[in-house]
Parts: structure tokens; C-alpha cells; sequence
């Protein structure tokens, strides 16, 4: 068992937190259909990492 | 109708802790739930008396502090604390060393994720729109606690060597959105 961090699993939650937050700072600028499809990214890239992230954990 | 609501709650809170001299949860139930719930109501029955340019900063004020008080009223302090080393049955031995240590690249991106996690609630003060506002608290702290729980499992959990086909509905999920953003950027 190596204690380092999975690469791809690592990009995800990094693409995760920017999605998420843009996603917040456009609903502040007005444009929720934009706010809503980088939450839902931000959301879709988490929950990719966490089942990639489960996997690699259960080996 | 919110003053009648009122009294009754005023009632409950102070019949509360003397019904839970006798019985505790029945007591408990009036003075927090009954309480809470006849609370509720009077707001309820306040509508539009409750928005904000038309409260009094000094009522609002003390009721917060009220609200906090209430809260610690029917808790406890906790009991001495026990040290399982005081057990006369306890092994007592030298600390263990731990198996392994973070590096500090490790350490540097949790504590990045950390100031991530804690700026994405910030960043939904930034929404004035009453009703998007309250989308933006909830998303951003939803987002938030997502992103520390499963950004610590990423980077500090113990992994092996990838082996076999990983779970790909989720990434497939994901590059599928990505797909259809890109398809609408360009169309």
C-alpha cells in the first residue's frame, strides 16, 4: 500500500472545486443556466472521484 | 393568531423543565419541541412583519442571544472525563510510532483544499437575489462538504496500485456533460 494520491482522482476533485466555484459565482452574476451546469459538473467530477477513489481503496 | 401562538410557547418553555423534574422526556419534549414548534407557528402567523427592514435590531439582537441561551439551557455539562490509562486492567506501554507520514506536497494540498472548502460558502455572499441567495448558501455548502470529505479520502487515505477495470459510470457521467456543455458553447 503506497500513501500517495491517486493522479486522476486528484484532477477530479481540482476540476470539482473550480466547477463548483464558478458555478456559485455565476449565480451571483445573474446567469443561472450557466451557475447550474458547472454545479452539476462540479457534482458529476465529485462523485467520479469518490467511486474512483472507493475502488482503488478496496484493492 | 402569533400572539396566541406566542403565549403557548412562552407557556411550554416554562412548564417544560418542571414537568422534567418528574418526567424527563415528557418534559423535554414540551420544553424544546413544544417550544420550537409553537415558535414556528408565530412566525408563521407573522408573515411579512418578520422581513427584515422591519425588525428592530436591538429585538433581533436579543433574541439570537435568547435562542443561544435556550440551546444551552437544556444541555449538561459532560461528567468527569475517564482515561483509559486509569484503568487498573490497562497495558500500558510506549506510544506507538505512526506507520507512515504525510508528505509535504500531501499537506500542501490538503491545506488547499481546506481554504477551498472554506471560500466556496463565502463565495455565496456574493448573491443579492433573496430566493438565488438561499440556492447559492445551500449549494455552495453542500459543494463544500462534498469536496472535504472527498477531497481527504483522495489525498490521505492509503491506496494500492490500480488493477482490473475501475467503476467508470460516473466518469462516463462526466465526460458526457462536458460533451453536451461543449456541444451548446459551440452551437
Amino acid at each position: 500500500m503506497a500513501r500517495s494520491a491517486d493522479a486522476i482522482s486528484m484532477l477530479l476533485v481540482l476540476t470539482a472545486a473550480a466547477a463548483l466555484g464558478y458555478g456559485v459565482w455565476s449565480l451571483a452574476d445573474g446567469s443561472e443556466a450557466v451557475a447550474l451546469y458547472w454545479l452539476v459538473f462540479g457534482a458529476l467530477s465529485l462523485a467520479a472521484a469518490s467511486d474512483r477513489e472507493r475502488f482503488l481503496a478496496a484493492r | 393568531m402569533a400572539r396566541l401562538a406566542a403565549a403557548l410557547a412562552a407557556f411550554a418553555l416554562l412548564s417544560g423543565p418542571w414537568v422534567a423534574r418528574r418526567r424527563l422526556s415528557l418534559g423535554r419534549s414540551i420544553g424544546v419541541l413544544g417550544f420550537v414548534g409553537l415558535s414556528a407557528a408565530a412566525w408563521v402567523a407573522l408573515e411579512s412583519e418578520l422581513r427584515a427592514p422591519r425588525l428592530d435590531a436591538v429585538r433581533a439582537a436579543l433574541g439570537a442571544v435568547a435562542w443561544g441561551l435556550f440551546a444551552l439551557g437544556w444541555g449538561g455539562f459532560p461528567g468527569r472525563t475517564h482515561l483509559p490509562e486509569d484503568d487498573p486492567h490497562a497495558l500500558l506501554a510506549a506510544r506507538l510510532p505512526p506507520r507512515d507520514r504525510l508528505s509535504v506536497g500531501l499537506g500542501l494540498a490538503f491545506s488547499a483544499l481546506l481554504v477551498t472548502a472554506l471560500a466556496l460558502p463565502l463565495l455565496a455572499w456574493r448573491v443579492e437575489r433573496a430566493g438565488v441567495a438561499l440556492l447559492a448558501h445551500a449549494a455552495a455548502l453542500a459543494g463544500s462538504v462534498a469536496l472535504l470529505s472527498v477531497g481527504s479520502r483522495v489525498l490521505l487515505t492509503a491506496k494500492a496500485v490500480a488493477r482490473g477495470a475501475a467503476p467508470r459510470l460516473w466518469l462516463w457521467l462526466f465526460v458526457f456533460w462536458f460533451g453536451a456543455g461543449v456541444f451548446v458553447w459551440l452551437s
